[in-house]
């Protein structure tokens, strides 16, 4: 099975592959401006032009993951440690933000038209296949083919080896037509034809999704941190500087508008070991509760986001993006001890009150995870950790008595007996005593990320295409076979655009066929 | 087996290997008996518990070296075509892909028994929360039994059999690092707890199997088509050489040092969370000459290779083979004398040099929940102080560890592999040549293997992007992994684009096909292991 001769014997309109021929307009050579567009339309729409911006793009694209890229970040730290000719050499060359970089369109730009183009000059010849079929061939064309074989059987008849030969080909699948010429029956076998058309399908998913890609540009994100009780309608933006010529960089902040405000209702975050810190790593999910006030609509919205669930409203998506650090409590326990009564139990949401049976309201105002006073007497932040967790408490007695009062763990409050200044500041105020029992762990605060997108669905339909279209190509192939028959002789030639060796086998197993029965007898 | 088919095929029409009645199934009995063994041993380990089959990492072993003896019958059955030695290369892999696949199946429920399955008691989540797809080990043991499935799916015939000689003995690297990365769990960042874990990381181990199988074939295929070995040794050569200059541009060099000729190993502190890396470098005396002088025997190899090539130069020719040798007993001795430092030194904590101490701190100081370094505001005194303390508190506690630099150790093994097979296959390669199918067959495998996974690579960045804008927002964000991948599709997108352009073909085609391997790896490794990004966990 030598490639040369069969390659020499192929014509084009009936080749296996489309082999990019040369333009004839280069050939004639057409003077002044009609022959400059020419040749640039030649160079746009050929594949190896193509092929080279597909080899510029990978270029670009390992600079781009070689050096890193502004909106990293860790990208301070990283540009810092470069060296002052580094940064302006890169910087210069957009090598920071190349992604962005007007060359990196200009390319991308260049590789939508030199697919089109090259489509609109391939898919004559893909066409051709549906619209033209061969369906006559001699022996020596048979012969001729990738995959050739003859079977004889000199006691046969043309009209006895074609019905044996088309029933065979309908076994195997193939699509039959029978042309009849006066020394012999060419039987035209051919499976799958629509798979020439594949890969043009594939390109408009490609080109889809750059359409969306350029629509999402469009589109902006931003941030916006939620706690309970806190509303906005104002969503953060980062903002990249590089000074080239000072070799300077700075994150500059921006704020956006929304057309709505978002309330916090509730931040909650699921821990596999309740006790353990609130890291990602010991986490199952962060939950955000927010309510959606939507002025220009005039109605309210509650919403759910949490963990790879976003929430869509008005062409506006929330994201659970990341969380504020610093320990906080979703809900305490207390143990209430009045100056003269019996202890009692209560819990409290965030924000939220209770109240003590003699009528007496308690409000949970704030909490602190690790509870230290400074040198100037005010209460801090020891660290973001569970240290000496304390909930900030105001009470209000049903004679209209007030006071606020911090609750500590028992811990807390064995440890503040040794200090008895704080302990007369914080403990010993009023007319309860407050222990907190327990709490459940939560962020001060979570971060939502808000996208507004116009171009996702563009790009999802452009993934579908680009999916199943890939799929339908290289898992199916079009497979042609002649098999001219005289008297006493079958000859099969055919080929296939893709998966040579599973056609070959098919057609052999048809040759057997053929041959079969008559051995048989 | 090509002489006999050949003379076969020119009296007789049809090929004896097909035949319309025998089931074209039976061929794909080695890829389907230990699919169906592993499934089955998947169901006995979820109904009677862990007494029932080995331990995953046990298993993950018993396919490593199953795979290492059909690598070597494969191998050996291109210079000697026994049917035998075939058959029983094959069946070796067979089994290998039986332990691969049931490692795999079992870590999934020792993952959920260690959770005591809470996310689908407390959080609604199915079964596939627990799908062991969380880290580089995970992946690496799917991508083995990517690679191995279509390893076995292909050579259902015989005249393709050849081509697990090359896959297997990339697979055995794989798990091999796999092994040395080491079976212990992570918990899962609560973000990769999303259904699109399963068919995103499960299209990519499939789609970078078939990737692999394709690379193997491509190099078949250059051997065919009369690339001699010794350019093949300059190509070698060369990957190493750029990959030292990569990881040396992204931020230093890491195991070894090229100016110090030092080759040293994180220690590590063994905890109850497991291995804690420090970030320092601990030498291993003599490792790094010896690795060295591997490195610098290579390049002198390539260069006399270059002038046999460019000059025909016969006596430059038979120097560079003995180099070549000379190279490969110096690898052998750097692997034998690096297990045996490993394992016997002591007092590794004296070792970490002060110029050290800020690397340490820097590490020790965390970051931040944004996750920029906490170190970056510090003064340096603080942060220099801050690794001096730990080392002084924590030296004795410091061993080495075979864990501790997976990708690094796998890397020498890889680069003895490439070496051995330059070698193999300049040993008679006339008859090597002679045993390969035609070039139109390797090329016809090598069209269908890019195909297939071209549109998994496809699927594989669209799941992600899917995913990415579920959870992150956006379905595109030139993250170094999403990148990779794209690169790596891009190349294999002009390898298919290669065959319809006038005068690129041939061997051209498989250099493209080449290249999007090691693209593939550059996004599978390269990007956890020297790039920052959200992928950085795999």
């Amino acid at each position: 099975m030598a490639g040369a001769s069969d390659a020499a014997v192929e014509d084009a309109a009936t080749g296996v592959a489309e082999i990019e021929k040369p333009r004839s307009g280069g050939g004639q050579k057409a003077s002044g401006l009609s022959g400059a567009i020419d040749r640039i339309l030649s160079l746009l729409s050929s594949v190896p032009f193509g092929i080279v911006l597909l080899m510029l793009l990978i270029i670009a694209c390992m600079i781009g993951m070689l050096i890193q890229q502004q909106e990293l970040d860790s990208f301070p730290a990283y540009y810092a440690e470069l060296t002052p000719a580094e940064k302006t050499v890169y910087g210069r060359l957009g090598f920071f933000d190349i992604y962005h970089a007007a060359y990196f369109n200009l390319l991308l730009l260049l590789l939508s038209l030199n697919i089109i183009l090259a489509s609109i000059d391939h898919f004559p010849t893909a066409w051709s296949f549906i619209a033209r079929k061969k369906l006559t061939a001699s022996p020596t064309y048979a012969m001729a083919q990738k995959f050739k074989e003859k079977v004889e059987i000199p006691q046969l008849g043309r009209k006895q080896l074609t019905e044996r030969a088309s029933e065979a080909a309908r076994k195997m699948r193939f699509k039959v037509r029978l042309t009849e010429e006066d020394n012999r029956t060419t039987i035209f076998a051919e499976r799958g034809v629509w798979n020439r058309l594949g890969a043009y399908l594939v390109h408009i998913g490609l080109l889809t999704i750059f359409a969306g890609g350029f629509m999402t540009s469009r589109g902006f994100t931003g941030m916006m941190e939620v706690s309970p009780n806190k509303s906005s309608n104002r969503m953060i933006q980062n903002v990249f500087n590089i000074d080239n010529a000072n070799t300077q960089h700075a994150i500059g902040q921006r704020e956006l508008e929304l057309p709505f405000t978002i309330e916090g209702v509730d931040i909650q975050q699921k821990l596999i070991n309740k006790s353990g810190s609130i890291d990602a790593g010991n986490t199952l999910d962060w939950l955000t509760r927010v309510r959606i006030v939507d002025q220009e609509a005039g109605k309210t919205t509650e919403a759910l986001i949490h963990m790879n669930t976003p929430f869509d409203y008005r062409g506006y998506r929330f994201f659970q993006a990341s969380f504020n650090p610093l320990g906080s409590a979703r809900t305490i326990k207390l143990k209430v001890t009045p100056a003269n009564g019996s202890p009692q139990e209560i819990t409290i949401q965030r924000n939220g009150e209770a109240k003590l049976a003699d009528g007496t309201r308690v409000r949970y105002i704030e909490f602190n995870p690790h509870f230290v006073v400074g040198s100037d007497q005010k209460v801090t932040f020891g660290s973001a950790e569970y240290e000496n967790p304390a909930a900030h408490l105001a009470y209000v007695t049903p004679s209209g008595e007030q006071g606020d009062v911090w609750a500590f763990t028992q811990a807390g409050v064995n440890q503040m007996s040794n200090a008895p200044f704080l302990k007369s500041k914080f403990l010993d105020t009023g007319a309860f005593h407050f222990v907190l029992t327990d709490f459940e762990k939560v962020p001060f605060a979570h971060t939502l990320s808000i996208q507004f997108d116009p171009g996702a669905r563009v790009v999802y339909v452009g993934f579908t295409i680009l999916c199943l279209t890939l799929i339908a190509v290289f898992f199916f192939s079009h497979q042609r076979l002649w098999i001219v028959i005289e008297d006493g002789a079958v000859y099969l030639g055919g080929n296939s655009n893709r998966n040579r060796l599973g056609f070959e086998d098919r057609a052999k197993k048809l040759a057997a066929l053929i041959r079969e029965p008559v051995q048989a007898v | 087996m090509s002489q006999a088919i050949k003379s076969i095929n020119a009296s007789m029409p049809a090929a004896p290997e097909i035949s319309a009645k025998r089931p074209a199934i039976l061929n794909f009995l080695p890829a389907i008996v230990p699919l169906a063994g592993a499934l089955l041993l998947f169901a006995a380990r979820i109904k009677f518990g862990p007494s029932v089959t080995p331990a995953d990492g046990t298993l993950v072993v018993l396919a490593l070296l199953s795979y290492i003896f059909a690598a070597a019958a494969l191998v050996t059955n291109f210079w000697a075509p026994i049917a035998f030695l075939q058959r029983l290369g094959l069946w070796t892999a067979s089994l290998g892909f039986f332990f691969n696949l049931s490692g795999w199946l079992v870590r999934w429920v020792a993952g959920g028994e260690r959770e005591n399955w809470i996310r689908m008691t407390e959080m609604g989540k199915t079964f596939f929360s627990y799908i062991p797809f969380a880290n580089l080990y995970d992946l690496s043991v799917a991508f083995a039994f990517g690679a191995a499935f279509a390893t076995l799916l292909i050579s259902n015939r015989p005249n393709t059999r050849f081509i697990g000689a090359l896959s297997f003995p990339l697979i055995s690297l794989i798990l091999l690092m796999a092994v040395f990365i080491g079976d212990s769990f992570i918990n899962l960042p609560p973000v990769l707890d999303s259904y699109w874990r399963p068919i995103h990381v499960g299209v990519a181990s499939l789609s970078y199997g078939v990737a692999l199988v394709s690379f193997a074939l491509s190099v078949v295929y250059l051997i065919k088509d009369g690339v001699k070995s010794e350019a093949m040794g300059v190509a070698v050569t060369a990957f190493f050489i750029v990959g030292y200059v990569v990881v040396w541009l992204m931020g230093g060099f890491k195991a070894f040092d090229p100016l110090s000729f030092s080759y040293g190993l994180n220690p590590v502190i063994v905890g109850q969370q497991g291995l804690m890396n420090i970030s320092a470098r601990i030498p291993l005396p003599g490792v790094g000459i010896l690795h060295g002088l591997s490195l610098l025997t290579l390049i002198g190899m390539a260069a006399l290779f270059l002038i046999y090539i460019y000059k025909n130069n016969e006596s430059a020719r038979r120097v560079g083979h003995l180099v070549l040798r000379a190279s490969l007993v110096l690898q052998i001795a750097t692997i034998a004398l690096f297990f045996y430092q490993v394992k016997t030194m002591t007092n590794v904590g004296s070792l970490v040099s002060s110029d050290q101490y800020y690397k340490i701190g820097y590490q020790l100081m965390g970051k931040d929940a944004a996750g920029r370094s906490n170190a970056a505001g510090q003064p340096v005194e603080n942060v220099i102080s801050a690794g001096a303390n730990f080392v002084a508190q924590n030296g004795d506690a410091m061993v080495l560890n075979l864990r501790s630099n997976p990708v690094e150790i796998a890397a020498l093994f890889t680069m003895l592999v490439a070496t051995i097979f330059v070698a193999l296959f300049g040993f008679r390669s006339e008859k090597l040549r002679e045993n390969l199918p035609s070039l139109e067959k390797i090329d016809s495998l090598i069209y269908k293997t890019v195909g297939v996974a071209f549109a998994g690579l496809a699927i594989l960045l669209v799941t992600g992007a899917v995913w990415a804008n579920e959870s992150w927002g956006r379905y595109w964000g030139w993250d170094s992994k999403e990148t990779g991948a794209l690169v790596a599709w891009l190349a294999y997108g002009g390898y298919l684009h290669s065959r319809i352009a006038h005068g690129w073909s041939g061997r051209r085609s498989a250099y493209f096909a080449l290249i999007g391997f090691l693209l593939v790896i550059f996004t599978y490794l390269g990007v956890s292991y020297i790039l920052p990004g959200l992928h950085s966990y795999a």
